[in-house]
């Protein structure tokens, strides 16, 4: 590897961006985007869905710890993100952010040099309703309205294999309605996903929070997931379908925009830890790879391109959410095994 | 000393250091300029404590990492690396190990320029990139296995 060595010595930061890193200052707290939905929202409904029944619910049962999920309160990093830096306690920040755990992703070959790819999970807060529905009708724009199924779900995630893998969506029956502007554009997507233990509702606007029914005036509980404010709501009503004998009474909502598209996501289930993974993969999966809504249109979703180059397990990192390494000589609590730090200079200039 | 020498003195320290690794795992030179920015910017908010020469090395190769991570992961495609373009190789030798190196992915490309190019360990790649020691050998291993298959080739 000498000749990588030679090549990569040859490189320099140029003037310009050396000039630029002594420029820098430090960046300015900013007020919660949240602050501009203060107040009363849109008074809208649209009536999108038909079939299941939602009804009011009590407030659910605490995490159950036999589910392995991890309950954050009182941990200022998540499970296992050990920092090399000292840093004061209860900050959330990368690394060291507030996971739920992670889910791990495996490649095609599965012998013992199998590549994996850990995903972290973020943590969200969720708090207490604080809305009120109005009964309002509203007119679909005028570029019109259809029906929306799988082949929407895949060209607003860009890749098939993300479906079951990261999203944990696989076996489930999609459905729902798109509307569009005049031009052709999606104005408002609304999909209903359900699976054997899960459903969900989800609307998607592009560049605003798609609209509702439910006016506020409070403000909703927030957590920063990868500098996306994301609002959290818990009990977001139930779902039951007494055809098939189902009824979910665990749900949670969440609403953000992300890379431009606006979500309100509502997960049903029976267990708050399988409820909560499953907002976390969404909010993830949407904040990280991003939703893409320009693939579809009034004549229908674009299909999938496959790329040859791309994999469920790559480039996707190893993230890792390990117990905590007792061999990293740089974790905040101190507890060191080895005594011998970083070299002070490695072989780069 | 405050804050703005102090950054100063890890520019001049440690520029060439983050920059070169952006490169090396992202293989794109106006993504890495922004993800060595970041590092620096990262490092003004936080105000860490560093304890050593070796520990802001580390720190900052790790911020700089989860930023490439992040930049990484915001990709729809991937790129066709043409950082031989703008950094083109001293000679034909090194070119041709550059651009195998280059033609990995970027877990490996990453995992190979902190060991043999900064000289870490398979733990201190670990800690720096957030990943088990076990893994950063699985990634050395595959891409000692790919960089042998290319060079032979090639």
């Amino acid at each position: 590897m000498k000749q990588y060595k030679k090549y990569m010595d040859n490189i320099q930061v140029s003037d310009t961006l050396h000039q630029r890193l002594l420029n820098l200052e430090a960046p300015q707290k900013r007020a919660p985007v949240w602050n501009k939905y203060k107040g009363v929202a849109a008074v809208l409904v649209v009536a999108l869905l038909t079939g299941p029944v939602l009804y009011a619910t009590t407030r659910p049962e605490p995490l159950l710890p036999e589910l392995g999920y991890e309950n954050p309160e009182g941990e200022h990093e998540g499970p296992g993100q050990p920092d090399i830096a000292i840093v004061e306690p209860g900050e959330s920040l990368e690394p060291g952010m507030k996971t739920i755990g992670g889910y791990e992703v495996y490649g095609e070959d599965r012998g013992p040099n199998t590549m994996v790819s850990y995903c972290m999970l973020p943590y969200i807060e969720y708090g207490p309703p604080s809305g009120t529905a109005v009964d309002v009708s509203l007119a679909p724009p005028d570029g019109g309205l259809r029906d929306a199924g799988r082949d929407d779900v895949l060209a607003l995630i860009g890749n098939e294999d993300a479906l079951a893998a990261h999203l944990n969506w696989g076996g489930f029956a999609f459905s729902g309605t798109v509307g569009f502007e005049a031009n052709g554009t999606v104005w408002m997507m609304s999909l209903w996903g359900e699976g054997a233990d899960a459903a969900f509702s989800l609307q998607l606007s592009p560049g605003q929070l798609p609209p509702t029914c439910v006016v506020t005036d409070e403000q909703r509980t927030i957590t920063n997931v990868w500098g996306v404010e994301v609002s959290g709501v818990n009990s977001a009503g139930a779902y039951g379908d007494t055809e098939r004998g189902v009824y979910m009474d665990v749900s949670r909502e969440v609403e953000f925009i992300a890379n431009g598209v606006g979500c309100r996501l509502t997960v049903y289930g029976t267990q708050d830890g399988a409820v909560e993974e499953l907002v976390s993969r969404f909010v993830r999966w949407a904040i990280l790879e991003g939703l893409d809504l320009s693939g579809i249109s009034p004549d229908g979703a674009k299909p999938l391109e496959i790329d040859p180059n791309y994999s469920v397990g790559e480039p996707n990192w190893n993230d890792s959410a390990d117990e905590y390494d007792s061999n990293c000589p740089y974790c905040v609590d101190g507890t060191v095994s080895r005594t011998t730090p970083f070299p002070a200079s490695g072989r780069s200039s | 000393m405050d804050h703005s020498n102090r950054l100063e003195e890890l520019i001049n320290k440690h520029e060439h250091t983050l920059y070169r690794a952006a490169l090396a795992i992202l293989g794109d030179a106006q993504e890495a300029e922004d993800a060595v920015q970041d590092a620096y910017l990262r490092y003004l908010e936080k105000r860490p404590e560093l304890r050593d020469e070796g520990h802001e090395k580390a720190w900052l190769l790790k911020v700089t990492a989860n930023r490439c991570k992040s930049i990484l992961r915001q990709r729809k495609r991937h790129p066709v690396v043409e950082l031989l373009d703008v950094y083109p190789a001293p000679d034909g030798e090194s070119r041709e190990v550059a651009e195998a190196v280059l033609s990995l992915p970027a877990n490996q490309r990453s995992a190979v320029h902190l060991f043999y190019y900064e000289g870490y360990s398979s733990e201190e790649i670990g800690a720096i990139l957030g990943q088990r020691p076990g893994t950063v050998r699985s990634h050395l291993s595959r891409a000692r296995e790919s960089l042998r298959q290319y060079l032979s080739e090639n």
